[in-house]
């Protein structure tokens, strides 16, 4: 038996990491539900073309992205400690830290963002207000298409890299996070796009479904390899698992996370696909909170993932 | 050519008692705030009584070779500065807490105004030619200070001739702690 103590007290370090909170969660998920939200309307222009039949939920729900990006960056302003020191984070670019990508991602993802909204909202009398902007913006429309899937999928990817790239936290520093952050991400940009549909046209509708259906699918398979994953790293990593399976985090993660998030909307948008029920914001809904509690549970279980390494080392 | 100065710190554990010296006058010689530690006494008892082992171990930040702190500070703040010790500058950082999060030592807290702290390896005082002030204290001299790419120096005849460990070696951070027992 071994028996560890230490004089060490320091706040916000012992007995367990708790830097980050609900601020950096709520972050992770805004910043994840914009990269969605770019990604899947950079590539819907993209290979669509700017057409003057998009749909209005597309063009409405689009001109929330840089909105929530604001909100989200807010958050992450309040977590800053020395708010005063946030204009370093512009006057230097550190290539080994995600942090310092980030920053400079979040620049680049409002005009790329802004310019898309430009062009697809061109006929609306507040781009009108800027004369001849949007003629002067389309005839770069496929770049910026494509520039918005591009920093949309930085943006969804970096915050997962940024948490893997600490060694230190068994449970963050695991390379498949990353993808799981983007899909799920991708996932609670179409869920919040469907709240913008008004379920009129069928066919818009059900494609909506089934690729609304894909992406909880892929959803699972990235958990599914993110698990596997650490189970099957290293012996700290393998004992971080025990967070949300057996662990404080267990309860949770399988409710909120496995069964809101994932497999009650996998059932209700079947049983919409073989037309038995008819559900409009309850299916978003619950993949919009799936997505918080997964960022929130990642946030505070990889927290103390170094702590549950340590325990069990000392258990017998 | 003479390779550049690397400042590491070689503790025999099994001299030390675990009186806590180091700590206060750490906490003395760098202003350290009240209720918070740059360096900490860890204590581990082995074995079930009565075949019980003890080992007191001074413990602070480990000035690693590879910092995973410096690689993630996204303003640059935290820095390896002269001697490999590494270092915030305090200017510089913004409280975004992300080397709090990479170091697997926790070695480092967020001073209550605003900015991260950690052990300097006393650098104030290396650099007017004085030993770090918890070494100066240690009333069982189990910390030893110098540089380990000097030839001439006890450090590196200590690395050099005796059996020695580092902590967390395995995530790659290459730790300048090097633990030996005492002869």
């Amino acid at each position: 038996m071994n028996e560890l103590t230490s004089t060490r007290n320091n706040p916000l370090i012992d007995p367990n990491l708790s830097i980050w909170g609900a601020d950096v969660a709520l972050y992770l998920f805004l910043g994840g539900l914009v990269a969605g939200i770019m990604v899947l309307t950079g590539m819907y222009f993209f290979l669509r073309g700017i057409k003057d039949d998009t749909p209005a939920f597309i063009r409405n729900a689009m001109l929330a992205s840089p909105i929530l990006l604001s909100l989200g960056m807010f958050f992450l302003f309040l977590d800053l400690e020395n708010k005063w020191n946030l204009f370093w984070f512009y006057l230097s670019f550190q290539v080994t830290s995600p942090m310092s990508w980030g920053a400079w991602i979040l620049i680049v993802i409002y005009p790329v963002s802004i310019a898309m909204i430009v062009l697809a909202n061109r006929d609306r009398w507040w781009v009108n207000w800027f004369p001849r902007l949007a003629e002067r913006v389309a005839p770069y429309w496929k770049g910026i298409a494509l520039a918005n899937v591009v920093t949309g999928a930085l943006l969804g990817l970096y915050t997962g890299i940024l948490l893997s790239s600490f060694t230190a936290r068994p449970f963050w520093n695991n390379g498949v996070l990353a993808p799981v952050f983007l899909i799920s991400g991708i996932s609670t940009g179409a869920a919040f796009m469907i709240l913008f549909h008004d379920g009129s046209d069928i066919r818009e509708k059900e494609e909506l479904g089934l690729m609304k259906l894909g992406l909880i699918l892929s959803e699972v398979v990235a958990l599914l390899l993110f698990f596997s994953s650490l189970l099957t790293s290293a012996g700290n990593q393998q004992s971080s698992v025990f967070l949300v399976m057996g662990g404080p985090y267990t309860g949770v993660f399988w409710v909120l996370v496995i069964g809101v998030g994932l497999l009650l909307p996998l059932l209700l948008q079947s049983l919409e696909i073989l037309h038995r029920i008819e559900s409009r914001f309850m299916m978003p809904a619950m993949v919009l909170a799936g997505g918080l509690a997964l960022r929130a549970i990642v946030v505070h279980a990889g927290q103390v993932s170094q702590s549950v390494a340590a325990l069990q080392e000392v258990l017998p | 050519m003479a390779k550049p100065i690397r400042y590491v710190m070689v503790i025999e554990s099994d001299k030390c008692v675990g009186c806590a010296a180091c700590v206060f006058a750490c906490k003395q010689e760098n202003g350290v705030p009240e209720g918070f530690t740059r360096d900490w006494i860890e204590q581990e008892v082995r074995g079930v009584f009565p075949q019980l082992t003890m080992e007191n171990r001074s413990q602070r930040c480990q000035h690693c070779d590879h910092p995973p702190c410096v690689y993630n500070c996204p303003t640059g703040a935290s820095h390896i500065g002269k001697g490999g010790v590494t270092l915030v500058d305090r200017d510089w950082c913004t409280g975004c807490k992300a080397c709090i999060a990479a170091c697997p030592y926790d070695a480092r807290y967020l001073h209550p105004e605003g900015f991260v702290d950690k052990c300097t390896f006393c650098n104030h005082r290396v650099e007017v030619g004085l030993e770090p002030a918890c070494v100066t204290v240690c009333p069982t001299n189990c910390l030893h200070f110098g540089d380990v790419n000097d030839p001439n120096s006890k450090v590196r005849h200590m690395v050099r001739t005796r059996k020695w460990r580092t902590q967390k070696g395995e995530l790659g951070t290459k730790p300048q702690l090097y633990w030996v027992e005492s002869q």
